[in-house]
């Protein structure tokens, strides 16, 4: 498995405020600045899946309180899996503009009035991390998972997005590698390692349902050395090739099979006992 | 003399307990953090809460040595002037808890954490006052993680997320909790974060589940001599027993609940109640009947429709027609709210027992017209069903299980009647001693 180096697409008139996302992303993130909407796009659909795109929401459009681009909902429907972070200031009269690009899947915002140092824009740039993925995989509600089994899931998710290993999920959490093993077991999960591994496929699965992604590029954006390496780790958990899992719905079908090995781990009488 | 458990030193404990970071947003949220906010709260004043909110979270997630430069230097006066703008200069209740907060973006001043998650906690009873709830448990959420060693605090989100059917993020917020509740030694919260817990897995069905949430918190408050938690543990222990119809399991521990209480307790009246109205569905209405005459003059005013309806309910049980025109003249008095619906069903039920069937039906309707009105799909399925048995003439079968006129329980169960209207008495004679005072 490569690592990749995670790509930070700015496309913003802001010129301090470019400056500062890049500051405070320097140590994290490869800065790439765009200059129109179509630019990004491209960058967007060869990005890996820990890419972040900073976005100005009004980009290009002429400021009459017309809302956000369009442009910006159609690169959100045509890559749902990206994380996207909106750089605007937060006026109190753009209330309905701010709910409306929470609906559109933007996974944060930095209020360019309020944000003005690093440690605030370093922080709006990890909350946004893994939002659109956490937000997928909440959507399947057939298996309960516990309080516990829900934070390992949430910091694998993390761990998975910056290319880490099983024994860097227990460092997040604060565990030992056995003692992650246990908890794994007592919450009903899959061992850290398969865990870890299933993460990578749903990740890729996402990037699959994306229009805008080959299999090809998927395979790259993931770290992987091209789409025949993707198609043996997708085996490793799924019956299926990259292409049929795209066929088939790959977010939906790959989320489906997780959450059956979940309900297969599942001890059904656990609350009865 | 030797070291007590709860005396002991925390730092030398071998356990070490890990506590892992809980979800801190619903899965079904919109992206940016904290957008939940502006559902509840329309226009400039969602944004200016909001905006407030996400400053919180951003001042609890940065190390204390980073802080003072975490914000603009003019950063709250302006967020002063824009709340004042959103609130047009009236005195809104938000303005004081308001004011505490923006002291942490005053870059002078060092706010203490604890300060910052008491006004968190009065901006989320204020939410929960006006029904906002995503709002109260962002803000619980908030001050948490402001004091993220305050089990208290913990317990609080672990509520709210509950009582928003969240299930995974309240558990979460129930393990850090009980986490932190141990490694303080702060027993009052580790049983209550328990008893939370119970209620939480009664509601969702898992009775042995919430057994044993229950039973190791009595565990807890009966070693550690917390009498007040341990008696609200037999009381939940008691609703939960009767919840799963073991009738002598739920009967034992009303009896200990009230006799844990001690006379005169604020909580009594609301035990008392509750095996009053759990006999009165079994038709043991004598007993129903005896306890909550006593208990009405002391039951809080949310409790009242219901315990009319229940006292109508019980005295037609035993043929008291006076006493069943009273309590249902009574309820015709009150405006509609909570369980006053529920409470005309009752008066319904009454009325079949007395053979009345147009009174009734009359009944009925009033519940079920209030029901829709209040969108209670519960309240109206029963008043359906009260329709279809005076439609079907069974009014017979509605006077469900006769009252046993011998045997161990029914003299157990009138023995703890008794002991529950002298348990209720003090507080009757401290009533009347404060009515005298103010006279």
């Amino acid at each position: 498995m490569q690592h990749t180096p995670r790509p930070l697409l700015i496309l913003h008139p802001d010129p301090v405020l470019s400056e500062r996302v890049r500051r405070a992303a320097q140590d994290r993130f490869h800065t790439v600045k765009v200059g129109s909407w179509e630019e990004l796009r491209l960058g967007v659909a060869e990005a890996p899946p820990a890419a972040v795109v900073v976005v100005d929401p009004y980009f290009g459009g002429k400021g009459n309180g017309g809302g956000p681009s369009s442009h910006l909902r159609e690169l959100l429907t045509s890559y749902p899996s990206a994380t996207v972070v909106a750089g605007l200031d937060s006026l109190p009269v753009r209330h309905r503009d701010l709910w409306q690009l929470g609906e559109w899947g933007i996974a944060e915002i930095i209020q360019t009035e309020e944000d003005v140092t690093l440690q605030a824009v370093r922080r709006r740039l990890l909350s946004a991390r893994a939002q659109p993925l956490r937000r997928l995989l909440s959507h399947d509600d057939s298996v309960h998972l516990t309080g516990r089994a829900r934070s390992i899931v949430e910091a694998a998710v993390e761990t998975v997005l910056v290319g880490g290993l099983p024994r860097d999920l227990a460092r997040s959490l604060g565990f030992s590698p056995s003692t992650l093993l246990r908890w794994c077991e007592r919450s009903q999960l899959p061992n850290p390692r398969r865990l870890v591994l299933w993460m990578r496929v749903l990740f890729a699965s996402a990037l699959l349902d994306d229009p805008g992604h080959t299999v090809f590029s998927v395979g790259i954006a993931c770290g992987y050395s091209g789409d025949q390496a993707l198609r043996r780790a997708i085996r490793a958990v799924l019956p299926h090739t990259p292409s049929e899992l795209r066929e088939a719905g790959a977010f939906e079908t790959a989320s489906r099979e997780f959450y059956r090995e979940l309900q297969e781990l599942r001890d059904q009488n656990a609350d009865k006992r | 003399m030797g070291v007590t458990r709860a005396t002991r030193n925390p730092k030398k404990s071998r356990r070490h307990w890990r506590i892992p970071p809980p979800p801190l947003r619903d899965g079904d949220a919109p992206g940016p953090e904290g957008l939940l906010v502006l559902h509840d709260l329309d226009g400039d004043f969602g944004v200016v809460v909001w905006k407030m909110l996400r400053s919180v979270l951003l001042w609890a997630e940065t190390s204390p040595s980073d802080r003072g430069s975490l914000f603009s230097p003019d950063a709250g006066q302006r967020r002063r002037a824009e709340l004042l703008a959103a609130t047009h200069g009236e005195n809104h209740p938000l303005l004081e808890p308001m004011e505490s907060l923006l002291r942490m973006m005053d870059p002078d001043t060092i706010p203490d954490p604890d300060e910052v998650g008491v006004a968190c906690l009065r901006i989320a009873g204020w939410a929960d006052e006006n029904e906002f709830p995503r709002t109260a448990i962002e803000f619980r959420q908030a001050a948490a993680l402001s004091c993220p060693s305050n089990p208290r605090f913990a317990l609080s989100v672990m509520r709210t997320a509950r009582d928003l059917a969240q299930y995974s993020r309240a558990e979460a917020w129930f393990h850090r909790s009980v986490g932190l509740a141990r490694q303080c030694r702060d027993w009052d919260t580790y049983v209550r974060a328990y008893l939370a817990h119970g209620t939480m897995m009664r509601r969702r069905g898992a009775l042995p589940a919430a057994r044993r949430s229950y039973l190791k918190a009595l565990r807890r408050a009966t070693r550690q001599g917390l009498s007040e938690v341990r008696s609200m543990t037999l009381h939940d222990l008691f609703v939960l027993e009767e919840y799963a119809s073991n009738r002598d399991a739920a009967d034992r521990y009303a009896g200990l609940a009230a006799d844990s209480y001690g006379p005169g307790h604020r909580s009594l009246p609301t035990l008392a109640h509750d095996v009053a109205v759990a006999w009165l569905q079994q038709g043991y209405f004598e007993n129903s009947l005896k306890v909550l005459r006593s208990v009405f003059p002391h039951l809080p005013e949310a409790y009242r429709p219901v315990a009319l309806g229940s006292l109508a309910r019980s005295s037609a049980g035993v043929g008291d027609t006076p006493g069943f025109s009273r309590a249902r003249r009574d309820l015709s008095r009150i405006p509609p709210g909570p369980g006053v619906a529920e409470a005309w069903i009752e008066v319904a039920r009454g009325s079949l027992l007395l053979g009345n069937r147009a009174e009734a039906r009359d009944a009925v309707r009033r519940g079920e017209d209030l029901a829709r009105t209040r969108m209670e799909g519960q309240i109206r399925f029963m008043a359906q069903s009260i329709f279809d048995a005076i439609e079907a003439e069974e009014a017979a079968a509605l006077r469900q299980v006769p009252e046993p006129s011998e045997g161990g329980a029914a003299t157990d169960r009138s023995r703890l009647a008794d002991r529950l209207v002298v348990l209720l008495e003090p507080l009757s004679s401290g009533e009347r001693a404060h009515s005298a005072a103010r006279r």
